[in-house]
C-alpha cells in the first residue's frame, strides 16, 4: 500500500514506483479555488517526475476548477509526466472545454519600462499640447466663420436654445454669482480697513473696494464662477451627446452641431456674462456698504456719496468690457472639449476637468493681457 | 430516476408578481417557473416588460407586490450576506455589454473574481483566458479596451465576464440584437454548448425568433401583463391569442423555419 505523503482535504498525494499518484476529491470549484491553488507549489515538490492524476474522488467541478486540474496537470508535465485518469463522466465535457491551455498573454494594457514614461510623457505632453492648439484655433476658427455666418443671416439663429442656455447659465447663476460677490466685497472693506486704519487712512477702503471690485474682482470671480460652472456643464452636455452618437445623428441630418450645439451656448454667454458681471459689481458694493456700515460706522448714504466722488466710471467700464471675452474663452473651450469626447465615460471626465482648468488658465492669461493694455494706453 | 427530480427542479420561481412605475402598470399578478438546466427563452412584444421582469428578478428593479425565489431563496427576504452570495451565483448579460470602459477585457472579467476571491495574479490571468476562450474571443482580445472591438466581440467579451463567477443561472437581455446573421447564430450556438458543457439555466429575453428556434427548451410569452403560456415552441405555436398567433405565424416566423 502506498504511503500518503501530503494530504489535505483537496489534494492527496501517495509515493509509488515508477509513478506517484496525486488523488483530486471533494469540491473543486471556485469557492474553494484559492486554497486550491496555493497548495499547488507543495503538492509539485511532493510527487515526483512521474505522477497520476486520478480524478475519481471529485465530488463538485466547475470550469474554476477544471482551470486549476488543467494547471496542475501542464505543471506536472513541465517537469516529467503526467497521466490523467478516474475522470467522472459528468465532469467529462468540462475538462474538454478548458482543456486547451490558452497561450499567455498580456492581460494589462501595454505600458513602457518605467524609465522611459517620463521620457514618453514629456515627449507625448509637447505633441499634444501642439496639437491642441492648433486644433483650438481652427475650432475658433469655425465658430467665428459661422458666428459672422449667422449674423449676416439672422434667420439662423437658434432663439428657443439661445434663451434656454441663456437661463441656464446666466438666470440660475445669479444666487451664486452674488452670494460670492457680496462676499467678497464685504471681506475686502473687513480686511483692507483694518490694514488701512494703521495709517489713519481707512476711509480710503472705499477706494480700494471700487477700484479693485469694479476692475478685476468682479469679472473675474463671475468668470471663474462661470467656467467652473457652466464650461463643465458645457463639455459633459456635448460630449454624453457625442458619447451616444448624436452628433453624428446630427451631421447626418444635415444640421451643423457648430449651429446647433456652439452657437446658442456661446451666444448666450456672450450676453449673459457681461449682465452677470454688473450684477456681480453691485452685488460686491453692497457687501462693501453693509460692511462699512457696520463696521466703520460709515453710513449707506455717505458711503454712496463719496463712491460717486472718487470712481471714474472708467473703472467700471475697463471690468465690463473684459466680460465677452472672456465669456467666448469658457464657451469656446467648454464645447471644443466636449466635441473631442470619444469612445468612453473615462474620456467625458478628463475632458470636463480640462475644459474647466484651461478656461481658468486663459481667463486669467487674458486678465493679463487686458491689465497690460489698459495700463500703457492710460485708462 | 435522479435525472427526472434534476429537470423539474425549479430554480427561478416567480409569483403573483406587480410591477408598476406610477399609475403605469406593468405586469399585474405574473407567474412563471424556470427549472434547472434549462434555456428559457421569454418574447412579448416592445413594451411588454420583458426587460423589467429580467431587472426585477436580478433585484435591479423593486417590485410592488408579488415573490421572487432563486434556488429556494425569497429574494424579498435576504441579508445582505444572502444577497451578496446570491448574486455569486447568477452571471447577467446586459443588452449593450455594460463592459467597463476603463478596463480591458481580461480586467473586466477578472474584476467580479478580485471582488470576491482571494486569488493570485497567475490564476487570474489563467481563469481569464480560460473564460475568454470560453466565450469563442481570440486571445489577443485580452488586453483590449471594449471600445476597440466590435459589437460581436463586446458581446463575447461581456459573455465572459458574466461566466467570470462560474453562475449557475445566466441572464440574457436581447443577446443577439445588433448582432448581423451569422454573428447571431455563432453566438446562439455558443449559449447552448456552454449551457449544455456547463450546465446552466439560461434565463433569455429575445426578439429574434432564430434564437427561439434554435436554442430555447421553452418559451414563455408575456402579454396582457402576465404569462400567457409557457411551454416548448410547438404548444406555444397552438396558443390561441391573437398576438401569438401573429408573432409566431408571420412571414419572419416562417423565415426562421417554424412550420404553421
Amino acid at each position: 500500500m502506498a504511503e500518503a505523503i501530503h494530504r489535505n482535504e483537496f489534494i492527496c498525494v501517495e509515493s509509488g514506483t515508477p509513478s506517484s499518484i496525486v488523488h483530486f476529491s471533494g469540491a473543486w470549484i471556485i469557492d474553494n479555488a484559492a486554497a486550491i491553488d496555493a497548495d499547488m507549489s507543495n503538492t509539485l515538490l511532493k510527487a515526483g517526475d512521474q505522477v497520476v492524476i486520478d480524478c475519481s474522488g471529485l465530488e463538485q467541478l466547475d470550469t474554476t476548477g477544471a482551470v486549476l486540474i488543467r494547471r496542475f496537470a501542464s505543471r506536472f508535465e513541465d517537469k516529467g509526466v503526467a497521466l490523467l485518469t478516474g475522470v467522472k463522466a459528468e465532469h467529462k465535457h468540462l475538462l474538454d472545454v478548458v482543456a486547451a491551455k490558452p497561450a499567455p498573454v498580456e492581460t494589462e494594457p501595454e505600458t513602457l519600462p518605467w524609465y522611459l514614461i517620463p521620457v514618453a510623457e514629456a515627449g507625448h505632453g509637447f505633441m499634444n499640447a501642439t496639437a491642441s492648439i492648433t486644433r483650438l484655433i481652427s475650432f475658433i476658427g469655425l465658430v467665428l466663420i459661422r458666428l459672422f455666418g449667422t449674423l449676416l443671416a439672422p434667420g439662423r439663429i437658434r432663439f428657443i436654445p439661445l434663451v434656454h442656455q441663456m437661463d441656464a447659465v446666466g438666470v440660475k447663476a445669479m444666487g451664486i454669482v452674488g452670494l460670492i460677490s457680496f462676499l467678497i466685497g464685504a471681506v475686502m472693506v473687513n480686511q483692507g480697513s483694518i490694514q488701512l486704519a494703521k495709517f489713519g487712512a481707512d476711509v480710503f477702503v472705499i477706494d480700494m473696494l471700487g477700484i479693485i471690485h469694479l476692475r478685476e474682482m468682479g469679472v473675474l470671480l463671475t468668470s471663474i464662477i462661470i467656467a467652473g460652472r457652466s464650461g463643465s456643464a458645457f463639455t459633459a452636455q456635448i460630449g454624453s451627446m457625442k458619447l451616444h452618437e448624436e452628433v453624428d445623428a446630427m451631421k447626418t441630418l444635415g444640421m451643423n452641431p457648430i449651429d446647433v450645439l456652439v452657437l446658442p451656448r456661446l451666444m448666450a454667454l456672450m450676453i449673459t456674462l457681461p449682465l452677470l458681471t454688473f450684477y456681480a459689481d453691485m452685488m460686491g458694493i453692497a457687501g462693501g456698504i453693509a460692511m462699512a456700515w457696520a463696521q466703520l460706522d460709515i453710513s449707506p448714504g455717505n458711503f454712496l456719496v463719496y463712491f460717486r466722488d472718487v470712481i471714474e466710471f472708467e473703472h467700471f467700464i475697463v471690468g465690463i468690457i473684459k466680460a465677452p471675452f472672456f465669456a467666448a474663452v469658457i464657451s469656446a473651450c467648454g464645447c471644443y472639449q466636449g466635441l473631442r469626447v470619444a469612445s468612453s465615460a473615462d474620456v467625458l471626465g478628463a475632458r470636463t476637468t480640462k475644459s474647466v482648468v484651461t478656461s481658468i488658465f486663459l481667463v486669467i492669461v487674458l486678465d493679463a493681457l487686458f491689465a497690460i493694455f489698459f495700463t500703457s494706453v492710460g485708462i | 430516476m435522479d435525472d427526472t427530480v434534476q429537470t423539474d427542479d425549479v430554480i427561478i420561481r416567480v409569483r403573483g408578481l406587480v410591477n408598476a412605475f406610477g399609475s403605469h402598470v406593468v405586469h399585474k399578478g405574473l407567474d412563471l417557473d424556470v427549472k434547472r438546466g434549462e434555456i428559457l427563452g421569454v418574447v412579448g412584444g416592445s413594451g411588454a416588460g420583458k426587460s423589467v421582469l429580467l431587472r426585477t428578478i436580478i433585484g435591479l428593479n423593486r417590485q410592488v407586490a408579488g415573490q421572487i425565489e432563486i434556488n429556494d431563496i425569497d429574494q424579498n427576504y435576504m441579508t445582505a450576506d444572502e444577497a451578496q452570495l446570491s448574486r455569486r451565483h447568477w452571471g447577467v448579460l446586459f443588452q449593450d455589454g455594460a463592459l467597463f470602459s476603463a478596463l480591458t477585457v481580461a480586467q473586466n472579467v477578472m474584476a467580479p473574481m478580485r471582488e470576491h476571491y482571494n486569488f493570485s495574479q497567475n490564476l487570474l490571468e489563467d481563469l481569464a483566458s480560460s473564460k475568454i476562450s470560453m466565450a469563442g474571443l481570440p486571445l489577443d482580445a485580452a488586453n483590449k479596451f471594449p471600445a476597440d472591438l466590435s459589437g460581436g466581440m463586446r458581446k463575447r467579451a461581456a459573455l465572459a465576464r458574466s461566466l467570470a463567477l462560474d453562475p449557475e443561472i445566466l441572464f440574457l437581455d436581447e443577446p443577439t440584437a445588433g448582432l448581423d446573421p451569422i454573428g447571431a447564430a455563432a453566438f446562439d450556438g455558443l449559449v447552448k454548448n456552454l449551457s449544455k458543457s456547463l450546465g446552466l439555466t439560461v434565463f433569455l429575453v429575445t426578439h429574434d425568433l432564430d434564437t427561439l428556434v434554435r436554442v430555447c427548451d421553452r418559451i414563455a410569452v408575456l402579454g396582457d401583463k402576465k404569462m400567457l403560456i409557457t411551454a416548448p415552441l410547438e404548444e406555444v405555436q397552438q396558443y390561441d391569442h391573437p398576438w401569438v398567433q401573429e408573432y409566431f405565424g408571420g412571414p419572419r416566423a416562417r423565415a426562421a423555419g417554424i412550420k404553421e
